[in-house]
């Protein structure tokens, strides 16, 4: 049974187009409650079959996201290694999946979901972006604002669903979001303005979601693990009857509350990264 | 659309004061050259080519003609100062202007894309300008 808060993801990056989501994908922290989940990227020479298998063996994630250059069959990773194909991808049974490559929401997405995925996300046509500088790779959220817009909604859709919502909920907001950015590249008097309208209307009219729009991939948004700040509430608590305790006087309490929080929320930083071996 | 020329004044104002970023796309050939809806709206306003304008305005987006299509295609992409990463299912390409007129001229299947997605803007367009 697949696992809630748990995924694996694809971030090959070989050439311009898979650059970008590789530098996008950075900026996850941003847009997810990463701190509640268990992320397993595999990026660049990682990027290939058998690493993808062996670590939806070993992690069973809800949750399965990549980018990679596609086929209505195939989708593919590092320097086009092929890791799912039509009747190739029993693997994904169980999870949430969402492709950010070109035409496999013709058929591979289909089967994908047939195959015993709760719900796919992906796109029925070639996928399309916009950037300022021809042949360089740069980061699409701080560097290259012609391809903000795409990678925003991209990893925001990704937020969404890690948020706790349902696939359908994400799904609905990921293309409002590519409505706003529309709007406002419409309003603009930049003169390359109008190719990023066009490339976002192509890529919101070819976005697909098939499956259980009801289907979810997290528990909820809560930081680690699931417990909240309930830990940091409790050690101020004590903290603070401790500080009192020794001092007799509200400011010692309030330290003495300071200090344990700061202490606990630390020390499970600290026990995460090393649990998660990072 | 617009079915008078007072209406259409109107819708094309409104279209240019709110959406300068699709103002100076290239939407129609009248009198003979390629003409985008800012250039519509001053030719209306002199009363020139009223309606050979009127009826472009009404098919907008409405199955042009191939020939037509590739014109307006490849005039509309020679703007294009950065480039479009295509995702396509041969690899990605990255299309400056140079490249799209060319892909288009040689009917590949980036130009198929390209021109598409141009006739797709053009829907766009039209849904907004009404």
């Amino acid at each position: 049974m697949p696992r809630l808060n748990v995924a694996v993801y694809t971030a090959p990056n070989f050439e311009v187009a898979t650059c970008y989501f590789w530098k996008a994908v950075k900026h996850l922290p941003e847009y997810a409650p990463v701190d509640a989940w268990e992320i397993h990227g595999l990026e660049a020479n990682e990027a290939v079959r058998e690493a993808v298998l062996h670590h939806l063996k070993e992690f069973d994630p809800a949750f399965f996201f990549g980018c990679g250059h596609g086929n209505p069959d195939v989708f593919t990773g590092q320097f086009y290694d092929r890791i799912f194909w039509t009747c190739n991808c029993r693997e994904l049974a169980g999870r949430v999946v969402y492709l950010l490559s070109c035409l496999t929401a013709q058929r591979l997405g289909r089967d994908i979901v047939e195959k015993g995925a709760k719900a796919y996300i992906g796109y029925f046509r070639e996928y399309v972006f916009y950037i300022e500088v021809p042949a360089r790779c740069r980061d699409p959220i701080t560097e290259d604002k012609y391809a903000r817009a795409f990678f925003d909604t991209t990893l925001k859709l990704i937020g969404y669903l890690m948020s706790g919502k349902t696939v359908g909920e994400a799904f609905r907001m990921y293309i409002d979001d590519i409505n706003k950015w529309i709007d406002y590249w419409s309003r603009q008097s930049d003169p390359d303005a109008k190719y990023i309208v066009s490339a976002l209307t192509w890529d919101r009219d070819a976005a697909r979601l098939y499956g259980d729009p009801t289907a979810r991939v997290s528990s909820g948004a809560l930081p680690f693990g699931g417990y909240g700040y309930a830990p940091e509430i409790l050690s101020a608590i004590l903290g603070a009857s401790v500080g009192y305790a020794m001092t007799r006087s509200p400011m010692g309490a309030a330290k003495g509350a300071t200090i344990a929080a700061l202490t606990m929320f630390v020390l499970r930083k600290i026990l995460k990264r090393l649990g998660s071996g990072a | 659309m617009a079915r008078s020329l007072e209406d259409a004044i109107t819708k094309l104002e409104r279209f240019v004061r709110e959406r300068p970023a699709l103002a100076d796309v290239p939407v129609a050939i009248v009198g003979g050259r390629l003409v985008t809806l800012r250039d519509m709206l001053e030719m209306l306003r002199r009363g020139e080519h009223v309606e050979e304008i009127l009826s472009a305005l009404m098919r907008l987006g409405i199955d042009p003609s191939e020939d037509e299509l590739k014109e307006l295609a490849k005039e509309y992409y020679k703007g294009m100062r950065g480039a479009l990463v295509v995702l396509t299912s041969e690899g990605c390409k990255v299309v400056t202007a140079e490249d799209a007129v060319r892909e288009i001229e040689e009917g590949t299947e980036v130009g198929r894309v390209l021109m598409e997605m141009y006739l797709s803007m053009l829907r766009t367009m039209r849904m907004l300008l009404n």
